[in-house]
Order: C-alpha cells, then structure tokens, then sequence
C-alpha cells in the first residue's frame, strides 16, 4: 500500500462489507456495556472508528449512518444524530489514511479532532431540533451553562466538546488496544489494515 | 376489514406517508402538528397497536420532551411571566417554543416508529431492493439485525464469565471503568475472527459474482400503491404552495 491509491471501491472489500454488521453491532452493545457498568461515557462509536481506522473513511460513514438508522428503529432520536455518526466514520478514515493511529501522540490529536468534530456538528442538532436537550445527564451541565446567562448554541457547544472530548479519546485508545490483538494476517485483508502491520514485524 | 388492508400497503407507500407528513409540519404551527399526532394515534388504532406504540413513545420522546420544556420555560429569553416563585419564572414565549419544537419532534419521531412498528425491516429491504438497492447492501442491512441479538447474548455470557473470574462490574468508578475492557474486548475480537468464515461462505455461494441477482422473498406491489403514493406527494406539494402563499401574503 505505498503512495496514496485509495479509492472508495478499493475500500469495499467483501472483508470489510461483512466488518460492518459487527462495526454496528459492537457500536450498540458498546452504549450498552458502559451503561450496564454505569460509566458517564457513551463510547457509542467504537465500532465506527475501528472499521474506519481499518478500511477508510466511506465505509466508516456508512457503518455510522447505518448504525443510527437502525438505532433509529426503536429510538427515533438517534436519526438526526446520524450526521455526526457520518463524520466521525469519514474524518477518522481520513486521519488513518493520514497514518494518524501510529503512535500515542498521534492518537491523542486524532482523539481532539474527532471529539470536536462530532461536538461542532451534533451541537446545532441538540440546540435547534430538541430545543438543547439530551435527555441523558449532560442535560444538566446544559442547564448550569444556560443558568450562567451563555446562549443556547454556546451551552450545547461547550456541553458536548466536554462530553465528546472525553468520550472519543478513551474510544481511540480501546481501537487501539483492541487492533494490537487481530492478528497481522486478519488485518492485511483491510485497504488500511497494512498501516499496522508494519510497526509489528 | 380496513385494518387488514393497510397491513398489505408496499412499505414504501407507508415510509411515503411518514416523510411527507414529517415535512408538512415544518409548514404549519402547533395545531396542525398535534392534529397530525392524532392522526398517527388513529392508525395505529387501526393496526390494534396503540397501546403498545404509545408505551413505545413514552419511553423514547417524552423524556426529551419534558425536559425541553423545562430547560425553555426557564431559560429561553422572554418577557410574559407566567409564573414566579423567587429567582425561577416560567415565561410564555418559552413555552410556545417548546410546544412547537415538540410537537414537530412527536410527529416525526411518532411517524417514524409507527412505520417500523407495522412494518418488518425485511419487507423494507426488499423493496428497496426491487427499486435498486444493491444486493450487497440490503444483505449488510439485514444481517446486522441478526448479529445484534446473538453478540448480545454473547455479551451477557462473556460478562458473566468475567465476573465469575473476579473482574469488578460494581464498585468505585475506576473499577467499573476497568471492567469495560475485558467486557468488550473479547466480544470484539471473537466476532471479528468470524467475518472471515463469513466471507468465505458467502464467496463460495457467488456473492458477489456480477450477474443479476434472484430472490426468495418478493414484496407485492398493487395499484392502489402507486396511486396512494402519488396522492401523499401531490398533497404535500398543494400543502407547502399554500402555506408558502399564505405567508408570503
């Protein structure tokens, strides 16, 4: 994988199609396992940055727009939100083909921009469509902000870079953790799969 | 017999109904918006469902919609006090913003559920399929609905198997956070080892071998249909022109 020949179609391997159904599996049982151990994180999008680390930034935005739609089934607040999910899939895809997830630094800025990312584009969703609310506890911190006199957009806006920050950093690092262990033969089968490899042999 | 009937609409007509109507309300006040809920509340009545769908939006929009009203009443900048009781009031024009942004979020969202609570995400791959879906795609679609109930048991199993272990799942919040990744972590590499044998089936069944696809299951579809379909759009269409008219007047 030398120069820079990537290409959408290139990134739909058959690996990577059958990659997605567990992408959005692990990206719902992931909301679930934090909550059932009660930890203030979502880390709903585990699934999307490691098949978008792996292969690129078009499979990753469809993993997030397909794992809103069907969260979308039984909680249709979840479908607005699919913006974000998309350009998480998309800048993430883009920072691995970028050689962003090498080493712990990189993986730190990666985790800022992407946090920030999905704050910029999930805040004017929560403010202007439900009216700043979440209905989960970053409502509250909401509150405090709106309480302190700031306006709707910029009590959404810091509410989540706070929420998001954290959330997709300790995200990057379970991605990170979790590709050290597939083995070097499973991960050449992906178009960026190669970007790990190399480090380890 | 009408319920009967509308339970053999295309699911496409009915995802027709629901994106239409979805956009009206951006057209139209509160009122109209509420009247389009009882409309979806008549339906599901039809389907004999309406129990069960409104439990369904009481346990989904209803939260995010008592807060909105109190995060507006409170906040969203106003003069007509209705209520005061030391340095908290409620005022008027936050409470009409919240009444508008909540009842286009009960319809769309309301709208939305009934669609997929009379309709099986089968059929509605199906058809998306017969007008041009890739094969390949609705196959993606439909098996992720399958793996999610089975890594979910698996969840439940590999949770278990680590707490008999002695990994901590309560406790302090460091504990609990040390718990998610021998909770996760297996779940993950255990189902991605499987994608292989997957692809190796499928290949051997000639996914994607580029000839044209046949299917087992065929979604009908009936005049009745297409008209309705056509009537849902026209509507829409007469609906916006009127309100863009009324309020350009």
């Amino acid at each position: 994988m030398e120069g820079n020949k990537y290409s959408i179609k290139a990134d739909f391997t058959l690996m990577a199609m059958m990659l997605i159904p567990i992408a959005i599996a692990i990206n719902i049982l992931g909301g679930q396992i934090a909550a059932a151990l009660k930890l203030p994180i979502y880390v709903d999008t585990i699934g999307t940055l490691l098949i978008a680390i792996l292969a690129g930034p078009w499979v990753g935005a469809l993993t997030g727009l397909l794992s809103n739609l069907i969260n979308g089934i039984f909680d249709p607040v979840f479908i607005p939100y699919a913006m974000v999910s998309i350009a998480v899939g998309l800048v993430a895809g883009y920072l691995s083909r970028a050689k962003m997830f090498n080493s712990i630094g990189k993986m730190i800025i990666s985790g800022i921009i992407l946090g920030l990312t999905a704050a910029i584009i999930s805040s004017p969703i929560t403010a202007f469509m439900f009216g700043g609310v979440t209905g989960s506890g970053s409502t509250l911190i909401t509150g405090v902000f709106l309480a302190a006199g700031q306006s709707l957009l910029k009590s959404v806006i810091t509410t989540s870079i706070i929420t998001d920050l954290a959330d997709k950093i300790i995200s990057i690092a379970f991605c990170f953790f979790i590709i050290k262990s597939i083995s070097i033969r499973y991960l050449s089968k992906f178009s960026l799969g190669t970007h790990f490899t190399k480090k380890r042999a | 017999m009408a319920g009967d009937n509308i339970l053999k609409l295309n699911p496409l007509t009915k995802i027709t109904f629901a994106i239409c109507l979805s956009i009206s309300v951006f057209f139209a006040d509160y009122p109209y918006a509420l009247g389009c809920f009882i409309v979806l509340c008549f339906i599901a009545g039809f389907y004999r469902i309406l129990k069960d769908y409104l439990i369904m939006l009481l346990k989904t929009l209803f939260i995010i919609i008592i807060f909105m009203f109190i995060l507006q009443a409170l906040f969203y900048p106003g003069h007509e006090i209705v209520w005061q009781w030391k340095f908290i009031s409620i005022k008027q024009e936050g409470l009409m913003y919240a009444l508008s942004l909540s009842s286009k979020i009960l319809v769309i969202g309301g709208s939305i559920l009934l669609f997929f609570k009379t309709t099986h995400v089968k059929d509605l791959v199906s058809s998306l399929e017969q007008v041009g879906l890739s094969p390949a795609f609705a196959y993606v679609i439909l098996s992720t609905l399958q793996i999610i109930p089975q890594m979910e048991k698996r969840s439940r199993q590999i949770m278990d198997a680590q707490r008999s272990r002695g990994v901590e799942t309560e406790g302090n919040l460091l504990s609990r956070a040390k718990a998610f990744i021998p909770s996760l972590g297996p779940l993950i590499l255990s189902s991605i080892v499987g994608t292989e044998e997957r692809a190796i089936t499928l290949e051997a069944r000639a996914f994607s071998a580029p000839v044209k696809k046949v299917r087992a299951h065929v979604v009908k579809e009936t005049p009745t249909d297409k008209w309705l379909r056509i009537l849902f759009i026209s509507l829409l269409i007469l609906f916006m022109i009127w309100r863009v008219v009324l309020w350009i007047i």
